[in-house]
């Protein structure tokens, strides 16, 4: 079975009780990795048989770890982002993630993100952004060696470069990324930081719209301890 | 299916102070019996779901961090790269005014918590044409993947009287129905309010879906989209595209009705900014493409051309377009219209190549609605407003400079569907 279209790192496949764990990771990583409108469409590139398939997007998409964004295409959905939020150590609900993001979005045109920063760069939820030449993250994207050329404890804000290595779809590509921190994990060992922020192919221009822009934002950070679960 | 659930319980386990529990307690608080619950947390270790900790505990694994790569919508707009170092243009104008921090309040819904089967209520508005029928559409949709949770979906059309409405909404209370979905039929009216606060005294929960009724107060939850940005974004495309200057026509949808009153007021303001647009007439249409032809016709028939057509929505932008064309006017003649949605706007524009700005208001959250009152029956938290991604359609070339496209209406346009197909309407990836 062609078990892991993200390349995610996942194990080989183990002997195993039941194949629900199989399943379940390989459904949420495929439609996080490419569009996916139907549990017809998944089977197939899943080569997993369609009556199960189906059953199968229904159920978690009853529980929550899948849903439909506006054309139709399946996306994950907010149980398994407060999955993996709770394992990177938050406790802000992801739906509150969504809208920050879209209005990051909104406003600067670029590509708009939520993320883990602790020694790389992990991107959560994003939307592409609608500038010419926005970037696009590829599955399970993660930053690292980025060392910010701005970085300013008094409002949270950290400017990084960053060198996207070549793709068999695009080439190295120098990007800019801003964010603003969210939300500190205080039992921590070193610095972990859930923040919100904007991506960007490198070029000479003036952030000063999107540092503002993420400076409004974190005014709000006080409404993000809603409780949850 | 139901290891799904089991996998589920687990991993809510651990969260906050929780980040590693023993297994047997695991097992206890999720109710899952112990020989086949170890063996399913030997699973999800061996797939990196769980970790084993010290003495015997687990916690989160790394797939499970994995998780969290998730992009809000699948497909990609326009001008995305893989990293070209193609040059770029700046962007237009920020797409919202301010950020409305009503969208991050999340309300605990444990107290509406049933067990399934459950019975669900929507009273719908009307479904007098496409948008409503296709938001009806999709909630059913949402509603029959669901079957085996549901003993009953009731739904309603009040033909655009609150007063029908109000008496579908008692009636959904009195049978009972374990939470309603309502699309209103007015946004001031005595009766409905009334109705309203009686489901709600029932204890019976109410999720909105696109038209609201004297606030948001009474509901557990709104779904929605920015009318403002519709009104105010495609307002400033019509007065770019004429350069400041011209007479325009705006036709809204169905007066009283709130996406209508918020779109009129957003664009309103662009236009009053505006000293050399003149305002000629605001009309109401009901959203219907036949109310939208008489009333162009109408203005036709008297030689008042307007310079540009401003519609709320592509349902009377179909009917606009149409009499100007019966008149003769085509190709670059016909003046720019602003109205998603509709399948018919993109290709009558398309191929009379004249310039349009649709921004497409989403049927699908008629889902989204039903996703939300599975949530509030499963006691889920959820947000207070949940605000569905709108999509900027304009014809290629007839960008301007405060508004770009995520996509051009020559892509958007589906040539094997029919002319009523509404777009953005979740039943069909693109």
């Amino acid at each position: 079975m062609d078990a892991d279209p993200g390349d995610l790192g996942a194990p080989a496949a183990p002997a195993l009780y039941t194949g629900s764990t199989t399943r379940l990771l390989q459904i949420v990583r495929l439609v996080a990795a490419k569009p996916i409108s139907t549990s017809y469409e998944l089977a197939k590139a899943l080569e997993l048989p369609v009556s199960s398939t189906y059953l199968a997007v229904n159920e978690l998409e009853r529980l929550g770890w899948l849903t439909h964004d506006e054309d139709g295409n399946l996306v994950v959905g907010p149980r398994a982002q407060q999955v993996a939020l709770s394992a990177v150590g938050y406790r802000v609900p992801p739906q509150q993630l969504a809208p920050i993001v879209r209005y990051l979005r909104d406003q600067t045109g670029e590509t708009a993100f939520a993320g883990h920063l602790g020694a790389d760069l992990r991107i959560g939820a994003f939307l592409h952004g609608f500038n010419p030449n926005s970037v696009t993250f590829a599955p399970s994207e993660r930053f690292g060696d980025i060392a910010p050329m701005l970085d300013d404890p008094d409002t949270g804000l950290r400017h990084f470069h960053a060198l996207r290595p070549a793709a068999a779809d695009s080439p190295e590509t120098r990007v800019e990324i801003l964010t603003a921190t969210l939300s500190q994990r205080p039992d921590a060992a070193r610095s972990e930081e859930l923040v919100v922020g904007v991506c960007w192919v490198e070029r000479k221009t003036e952030i000063t719209g999107a540092t503002d822009l993420l400076l409004e934002v974190l005014k709000h950070r006080d409404a993000l301890t809603a409780p949850v679960q | 299916m139901k290891s799904f659930a089991r996998i589920d319980a687990i991993l809510s386990c651990f969260h906050g102070e929780h980040r590693s529990r023993r297994s047997k307690d695991v097992l206890e608080r999720c109710r899952i019996p112990r020989s086949s619950g170890h063996k399913l947390i030997n699973d999800m270790v061996a797939h990196g779901l769980l970790a084993r900790g010290a003495r015997g505990r687990i916690e989160l694994g790394a797939a499970a961090r994995e998780l969290m790569f998730a992009p809000m919508k699948a497909d990609m707009p326009l001008r995305v790269s893989q990293g070209s170092k193609l040059g770029r243009s700046i962007a237009g104008t920020p797409r919202r005014l301010t950020f409305d921090r009503s969208l991050l309040d999340i309300v605990e819904t444990d107290r509406y918590r049933r067990t399934p089967p459950f019975s669900i209520g929507f009273a719908n508005a009307s479904a007098s044409h496409p948008w409503r029928r296709a938001m009806e559409r999709s909630l059913r949709a949402a509603a029959h993947r669901h079957a085996p949770i549901l003993s009953e979906l009731l739904v309603t059309n009040a033909h655009n009287d609150p007063e029908v409405q109000a008496e579908n909404l008692l009636d959904m209370a009195a049978r009972p129905v374990d939470l309603c979905i309502l699309s209103a039929a007015a946004e001031k009216d005595p009766a409905l309010s009334g109705a309203i606060r009686s489901v709600v005294d029932a204890g019976i929960p109410i999720i909105g879906v696109d038209r609201i009724c004297g606030g948001r107060r009474h509901l557990v939850s709104f779904v929605t989209a920015s009318d403002e940005m519709v009104g105010r974004l495609s307002a400033l495309w019509l007065a770019e595209q004429l350069r400041g200057e011209g007479k325009i026509l705006m036709l809204c949808g169905l007066q009283g009705a709130s996406p209508c009153t918020i779109r009129l007021k957003a664009a309103s303001k662009v236009f009053a900014g505006l000293p050399g647009i003149e305002v000629i007439a605001v009309e109401y249409t009901d959203w219907l493409a036949e109310r939208g032809y008489e009333i162009v016709r109408g203005y036709l028939a008297r030689n008042l051309v307007p310079d540009g057509v401003w519609c709320d929505s592509g349902l009377q932008g179909v009917g606009s377009l149409t009499a100007f064309m019966d008149r003769g006017i085509r190709g670059g003649d016909l003046p720019p219209h602003t109205g998603g949605e509709m399948n018919m706007m993109y290709k009558l524009a398309t191929t009379e190549k004249m310039p349009l700005c649709g921004i497409d208001y989403p049927p699908a959250m008629g889902a989204v609605s039903f996703q939300t009152a599975l949530d509030t029956l499963y006691g889920r938290p959820i947000p207070k407003v949940i605000e569905c991604n709108l999509e900027i359609v304009v014809t290629r070339g007839h960008e301007t400079k405060s508004v770009r496209a995520d996509i051009h209406a020559e892509r958007k346009v589906v040539w094997n569907k029919s002319d009523d197909h509404v777009h953005a309407d979740g039943l069909h990836g693109r």
